[in-house]
C-alpha cells in the first residue's frame, strides 16, 4: 500500500471543505422556502419552473381524454405567446395527432387551422363562424369538434 | 404508471455498450467506472443504430433498437478481452477523506434527485422539442423525418444531433408512452455514471485521497449546476458527461506513443451526437490535444490524432448524411448570417455572461478551481485539452450572443448557465491536476498483465 503523503492529503481535505461549501448553498436555497410549498406534489413537469407553462400543460393533459388519437386539431389562446407555447407543448403531448397550427410564433393563419377536426380553445371562445360544438369544459377552457357541413 | 419501465431502459443503456467495459482501457478500473465507458459505447451504439434503422426503413421496437449495439458490444468485447490490459490497484483513500467524500457526493445527488423528481429543475426546451421529438419518434417507431422537415417544426431546431431524442424515445418504447414527469429526474444519471469514471482517471495522475476530493467536488459542483440552470430533461447533463470524460482522458493520457485513445474518441463521438456545442467542444479539446503533443514533442501525433478526430466525424457525417437522404436541412444553422456580428453588444455580452456564471454557489464553484489553478502555478501546456475546451466554448458563446439583433442579456440568461457547464468541469480538472499531479506515482501503472484479466 501506498503510504499517505501528508501534503496531498491536507490538500485534499481542503477540496473536501470547498464541496461541502458547495453543497450548503443548494441547502440553504431549500430551507429558505416554507415547508408546505417543499412538500408541495407537482402535477405538471414545470410546477415549480414556469408557472404560466405549468397551466397550459395541465390544459392539454385535461384535453387528452376527449381528443381522438390520429385526430387533427388546433389550439387557440387569448394572445400568440400562449398559443405557440401550446401549440408546440402539444405536438409532443399528443403524439399520435396532427397539430396545426393557427398561429405560429406571430403569424396568424386561421385558414389552416379551420382544417382541424378539434378545437382546444384556452380562456378565450373559438370564433363564432367556425361551426363547433362543444365535447367537453375542461379547466381553462375546451375541447370543441367541427360540426361536418350538411 | 410507466417511469419502471423507461428507469430499467435507462439502466440498460451500459449493457448495450458492455464491450466497452472488456477494452484494456478501463477493464482494470472498478466496475462503476467501467459501466461509464459501457454506458458511452451503449448510448453512441444505440443512437447510431436509430439513425440507421429508419434509414433502412425498419420499424423501431426494443428488439430492433437493442440487436445491433448488442451484437457489436459482444463481438468488440470478445475481441477486447483477448488483448493484455495494464494493471491497476483498487481505489483506497484514506479512511476519513472516504467517509467524508462520499458525505459529501451523496448529499450532492440527494439534492440534485430532489430537485429533479419535484420538477425544480425542468427544461422548458424538454416540452419544446427535446421530449417532443421522442415521444413523436416513439410513436411513429422511427426518427419522424416528416416531422422534422415541416415547416411548422422549425422552433424545434430539427437540425440538433439525434442522440437525446433517440434515447428518450427507446426508454418511450419501454414504458408504453414517455413519462414526463419521470425524465427530467434521468438527467441524474450522466453525473452519477460519470463520477466514477471520473475518479479512476484522475487516479491516474494523482494520489488516491487526491483524485477522491477532487471527484468529489467535481460531483459537487455539477449536481448544483444542473440544477440551477434547469437542465431536467434535455441535452446538457448528457453532454456534460461525454465532455467531462473525453477531457479528463486526454488529461491523464500516458505520453508513450502506444497508449490507447479508445476512451476519449468514443466519448467525442458521443458529444458530437448529443448537441451542436458538442461539436465545437470536440474541435477545441482535439485541437488542445494535438497542440499539447505537439509541445510536449510526443510521438506519433497525427498517428495518435486520427482516431480522436476520425470518430466524431464519421459520426457527424452520419448524421448528415441522415439529412440529406430525407431532404432534410443538412449541418447547422448560425443565429442569422455567419458573419452578422454585432460588435456593439460585446460589453453586455461579457457584463451577463460572467454575471451568469454563478453556477449556483456564488461564484464559488469557478472561484475555487481557478485558485487552486492560479496557486498551483503548472506548466500550462499538459492541461491544454481542458484550456482549449474553455477558450472554444467561451468564444463560441461570444460569436453566437454577437448575432442577436437586440440585446443578448435575456438570452444570455438563460443560455450561459447550461452552456458553461463543460468549461466549468474542465476548469474544476484541470485544476485538480494541477494541484495534484505535479508527483506522478511510479507504480500506477505497471507493466501488462501477461495473461487476460476477468471482467
Amino acid at each position: 500500500m501506498i503510504p499517505p503523503d501528508d501534503e496531498s492529503t491536507r490538500s485534499a481535505r481542503l477540496w473536501l471543505i470547498a464541496a461541502f461549501a458547495l453543497c450548503c448553498f443548494p441547502i440553504v436555497a431549500r430551507t429558505a422556502h416554507p415547508l408546505d410549498e417543499q412538500l408541495f406534489l407537482p402535477i405538471t413537469p414545470l410546477d415549480r419552473t414556469d408557472g404560466n407553462r405549468a397551466e397550459q400543460w395541465a390544459f392539454l393533459e385535461a384535453c387528452r381524454a376527449h381528443l381522438p388519437a390520429n385526430a387533427a386539431f388546433t389550439i387557440l389562446a387569448s394572445d400568440p405567446d400562449t398559443a405557440m407555447s401550446l401549440f408546440m407543448m402539444s405536438i409532443g403531448a399528443y403524439p399520435s395527432s396532427l397539430p396545426l397550427p393557427t398561429t405560429y410564433y406571430r403569424m396568424r393563419m386561421p385558414e389552416i387551422g379551420r382544417q382541424a377536426d378539434f378545437v382546444l380553445a384556452y380562456r378565450r371562445l373559438p370564433p363564432a363562424d367556425w361551426n363547433l360544438r362543444l365535447v367537453a369544459s375542461v379547466k381553462d377552457g375546451a375541447i370543441y369538434a367541427r360540426v361536418p357541413a350538411p | 404508471m410507466s417511469w419502471p419501465g423507461y428507469l430499467a431502459a435507462m439502466l440498460a443503456l451500459p449493457l448495450l455498450g458492455a464491450g466497452a467495459a472488456f477494452h484494456p482501457s478501463v477493464r482494470s478500473e472498478s466496475l462503476l467506472a467501467r459501466a461509464a465507458a459501457a454506458l458511452a459505447l451503449g448510448t453512441v451504439a444505440l443512437t447510431l443504430t436509430g439513425l440507421l434503422l429508419t434509414w433502412a426503413s425498419v420499424r423501431w421496437s426494443l428488439a430492433s433498437l437493442a440487436a445491433p449495439p448488442l451484437g457489436a458490444s459482444l463481438l468488440l468485447g470478445l475481441a477486447w478481452s483477448r488483448r493484455a490490459a495494464p494493471a491497476r490497484r483498487h481505489n483506497r483513500p484514506s479512511r476519513g477523506i472516504a467517509i467524508a467524500a462520499a458525505a459529501i457526493a451523496a448529499t450532492s445527488l440527494v439534492g440534485l434527485f430532489w430537485t429533479l423528481i419535484t420538477e425544480g429543475a425542468t427544461s422548458v426546451d424538454y416540452l419544446f422539442f427535446w421530449g417532443v421529438k421522442a415521444a413523436r419518434f416513439a410513436a411513429v417507431r422511427g426518427i419522424d423525418t416528416e416531422l422534422l422537415g415541416w415547416k411548422y417544426f422549425g422552433h424545434a431546431v430539427p437540425e440538433y444531433p439525434p442522440s437525446v431524442p433517440i434515447l428518450q424515445a427507446w426508454g418511450a418504447l419501454a414504458a408504453g408512452r414517455l413519462p414526463w414527469r419521470f425524465v427530467p429526474a434521468c438527467s441524474l444519471l450522466w453525473i452519477a455514471a460519470a463520477a466514477p469514471l471520473v475518479l479512476a482517471l484522475l487516479r491516474r495522475r494523482m494520489r488516491d485521497d487526491a483524485a477522491t476530493a477532487v471527484a468529489c467536488f467535481w460531483v459537487a459542483a455539477t449536481s448544483i449546476t444542473i440544477a440551477q440552470s434547469y437542465s431536467g430533461g434535455n441535452a446538457e447533463a448528457q453532454l456534460l458527461f461525454f465532455e467531462t470524460l473525453a477531457v479528463v482522458s486526454l488529461l491523464v493520457e500516458d505520453a508513450e506513443a502506444g497508449a490507447s485513445r479508445f476512451l476519449p474518441a468514443l466519448m467525442l463521438s458521443g458529444a458530437v451526437l448529443t448537441k451542436v456545442e458538442g461539436s465545437v467542444a470536440a474541435l477545441a479539446i482535439v485541437s488542445g490535444a494535438v497542440l499539447r503533443d505537439g509541445l510536449e514533442r510526443r510521438g506519433g501525433i497525427p498517428r495518435r490524432a486520427l482516431p480522436l478526430v476520425l470518430a466524431p466525424v464519421a459520426c457527424l457525417l452520419a448524421w448528415f448524411a441522415f439529412q440529406r437522404h430525407f431532404g432534410l436541412a443538412v449541418g447547422y444553422r448560425s443565429h442569422g448570417p455567419l458573419m452578422g456580428l454585432h460588435p456593439g453588444f460585446l460589453p453586455t455580452i461579457l457584463r451577463e455572461g460572467l454575471r451568469n456564471l454563478d453556477a449556483g454557489t456564488l461564484w464559488l464553484s469557478w472561484a475555487i478551481p481557478i485558485a487552486f489553478l492560479l496557486a498551483a502555478r503548472p506548466d500550462p501546456r499538459r492541461l491544454l485539452p481542458a484550456l482549449a475546451l474553455i477558450a472554444g466554448l467561451s468564444g463560441l458563446l461570444v460569436f453566437d450572443y454577437m448575432h442577436d439583433e437586440s440585446d443578448p442579456g435575456q438570452r444570455i440568461g438563460w443560455t450561459t448557465p447550461r452552456a458553461s457547464q463543460s468549461a466549468l468541469s474542465a476548469c474544476i480538472l484541470a485544476a485538480g491536476l494541477a494541484w495534484f499531479g505535479q508527483r506522478r506515482r511510479p507504480e500506477e501503472i505497471s507493466a501488462p498483465s501477461a495473461s487476460p484479466q476477468p471482467p
